[in-house]
């Protein structure tokens, strides 16, 4: 289940199941609603997120390319180490910014 | 008064050059024949007399036309080119002729056609490297997460970039240029006319515009300056525009935290310090009154001390070290203890507590002692924030899956625009009832983090001068 909260001005997505085509329809919904208002400022906490799978990267790249057409961002908080060496492997770590907790995510908003 | 003369052309001077040799010809004939009709011998030499000048015309007249070819050509050409407005507008073609004449024409033809085709290439190149710069520029301005505007002397966007319209909060794919950008950070909802108190302005205005009555609305920094260099039009202005919300509130919730800390250290030590001061200089103060000062003291000291814990544990929290010790931990002993800690406060108010607990309780993997510092934190806060005589329920409801902690007050409530804070670090109720209490705005802050870090979470719903209701969810593991 991903559920959508508010930390400041930060959108922060939690997830606890694994970012895989069941959940994509979802959490692009939730996407959708963030990027929708303003600036998008988004976290994703990947803290009960197992795993990404191929749908999931792609809604991770749509998300990120539309954030950044606002002039937004979006973070990665709390990855598993199976969740790094997925990005690791597909080359897409260096496409995002990942942090160690979602504290230090939603702290890097207002630098 | 200067007056233009039409310069007679090389051809009609040519031409008026021939007539003349012609005239002086038929000269020399007429005075040939008169000299020998005088001499009588004028009948045998008739023949010559005609057709020696007549032979000379015609050779001066080819050969005059071989001349005049070329040089009307060029001439014509030379005609066409000073009609033409444009040098590039011109049809020049070469002389075929074997001439110096022909052969400078057909040079300088070539030499005009090289240039010509250079400064086609250089129009070229300049067309595409004026493309590409823009392009560029473009992109680059298109890439910047700051909103970046140009907009003319009446404030009218001439040109802005994708951030501009996020940061102006106007939906996905809405152009804003030709509209007014006053109207826009107007529009933002700012409560004191920022937009139009912006256009009466000069000068840079660097100004921070409230996108609503709370912070968390939104709040803008807006900066413009006159574009400069050449070319530039008279009064037009690059604006940025940058949502400084986060920032705002981090600032916000700093001051809180000097607020609070100020608040919270200097209280207890102002009432230890009075107290250790009266006990130590006054004499004959009876026993009794010892003890209760002894009891002040020791009572500030612990709050001191329950400051600083909070506070430690909120630099855990920050600091992402904030880690569990789990162990199997049984529920019903754990809530015991909970109960015990507060119950002093709740006698002490005349509180009545209900505890409604299943006759069977699971036994969790969490860290006891800090689901019970989260758990004496709902609770304390229901004792905190309820009026003497009120009424506090724990519930507990378990399934396969969750464990759920219910901490329900008939105390003062939460407004609805607190509700969504009342998790933040350091956030205080503006309800001057709460406000009389003492707390530092941490544990509310620490209770979700212990939910979190458990794969739990806490939810709240209130009523204001009703109650609240604090809900804490453990899964079972």
């Amino acid at each position: 289940m991903y559920e959508h909260s508010k930390q400041g001005a930060v959108d922060v997505i939690t997830g606890d199941e694994p970012l895989n085509l069941d959940a994509v329809d979802r959490v692009s919904r939730l996407l959708e609603d963030c990027i929708g208002r303003g600036q998008p400022r988004i976290v994703l906490d990947f803290g009960g997120v197992a795993l990404i799978d191929s749908a999931g990267l792609e809604l991770l790249l749509d998300a990120r390319q539309r954030c950044g057409q606002r002039g937004g961002r979006l973070q990665l908080a709390a990855l598993s180490p199976l969740c790094h060496d997925i990005l690791d492997v597909t080359g897409l770590a260096s496409e995002f910014e990942t942090f160690d907790d979602v504290l230090s995510a939603v702290g890097s908003f207002a630098r | 008064m200067f007056r233009s003369t039409r310069p007679i052309s090389v051809t009609r001077r040519l031409i008026e050059q021939y007539f003349m040799f012609g005239l002086a010809c038929l000269f020399f004939c007429v005075a040939v024949c008169v000299v020998l009709a005088w001499r009588g011998s004028l009948t045998s030499l008739v023949p010559a007399a005609v057709v020696l000048p007549l032979a000379i015309l015609l050779v001066g007249g080819l050969v005059l036309r071989r001349s005049l070819g070329l040089v009307a050509t060029i001439e014509e050409q030379l005609g066409r080119i000073a009609a033409v407005s444009s040098p590039v507008e011109h049809d020049l073609r070469p002389i075929a002729a074997s001439d110096p004449l022909a052969d400078g024409w057909n040079a300088l033809l070539e030499r005009f056609a090289g240039q010509a085709s250079l400064g086609d290439l250089e129009a070229r190149l300049s067309r595409a490297l004026g493309g590409f710069h823009e392009q560029r520029f473009e992109q680059v301005f298109n890439t910047l997460s700051d909103g970046v505007a140009v907009t003319d002397a009446a404030g009218v966007i001439r040109f802005g970039n994708r951030s501009l319209a996020a940061v102006l909060r106007l939906p996905g794919g809405e152009s804003v240029e030709g509209r007014d950008l006053y109207e826009l950070l107007e529009r933002e909802g700012s409560p004191d006319g920022c937009g139009e108190r912006l256009r009466r302005q000069s000068g840079p205005a660097p100004m921070s515009i409230p996108c609503g009555p709370n912070l968390e609305d939104g709040v803008l920094r807006v900066s413009r300056a006159p574009l400069a260099g050449d070319g530039a039009e008279a009064g037009t202005l690059v604006w940025t525009v940058r949502d400084v919300t986060q920032q705002k509130l981090a600032d916000e919730m700093r001051s809180q935290f000097v607020f609070t800390a100020t608040h919270e250290l200097r209280t207890p030590l102002a009432n230890i310090r009075a107290y250790a001061e009266t006990l130590s200089l006054e004499e004959g103060i009876d026993v009794e009154k010892q003890k209760e000062f002894c009891n002040i003291i020791n009572a500030e000291a612990t709050r001191l001390g329950r400051f600083v814990d909070e506070l430690l544990n909120i630099s855990q929290m920050e600091a992402g070290a904030l880690t569990l010790a789990r162990h199997e931990t049984d529920v019903e002993r754990l809530l015991s203890e909970v109960i015990e800690h507060v119950q002093p406060q709740m006698r002490q108010k005349g509180m009545d507590f209900e505890p409604l607990l299943p006759p069977k309780l699971p036994k969790l993997q969490i860290d006891k002692d800090k689901v019970a510092a989260a758990l004496v934190n709902l609770l304390g806060n229901a004792v905190k924030y309820t009026p003497d005589g009120g009424r506090v329920r724990l519930q507990v409801e378990a399934s396969l899956e969750h464990v759920s902690f219910h901490v329900e007050d008939s105390g003062y409530g939460i407004a609805p625009d607190e509700l969504p804070h009342v998790f933040d670090q350091f956030f205080r109720s503006g309800d001057a009832r709460v406000r009389q209490t003492t707390g530092s705005g941490l544990g509310l802050a620490f209770t979700r983090e212990v939910a979190r870090l458990h794969g739990g979470r806490v939810g709240v719903h209130s009523e204001l001068n009703k109650g609240s209701k604090f809900t804490m969810t453990l899964p079972v593991r």
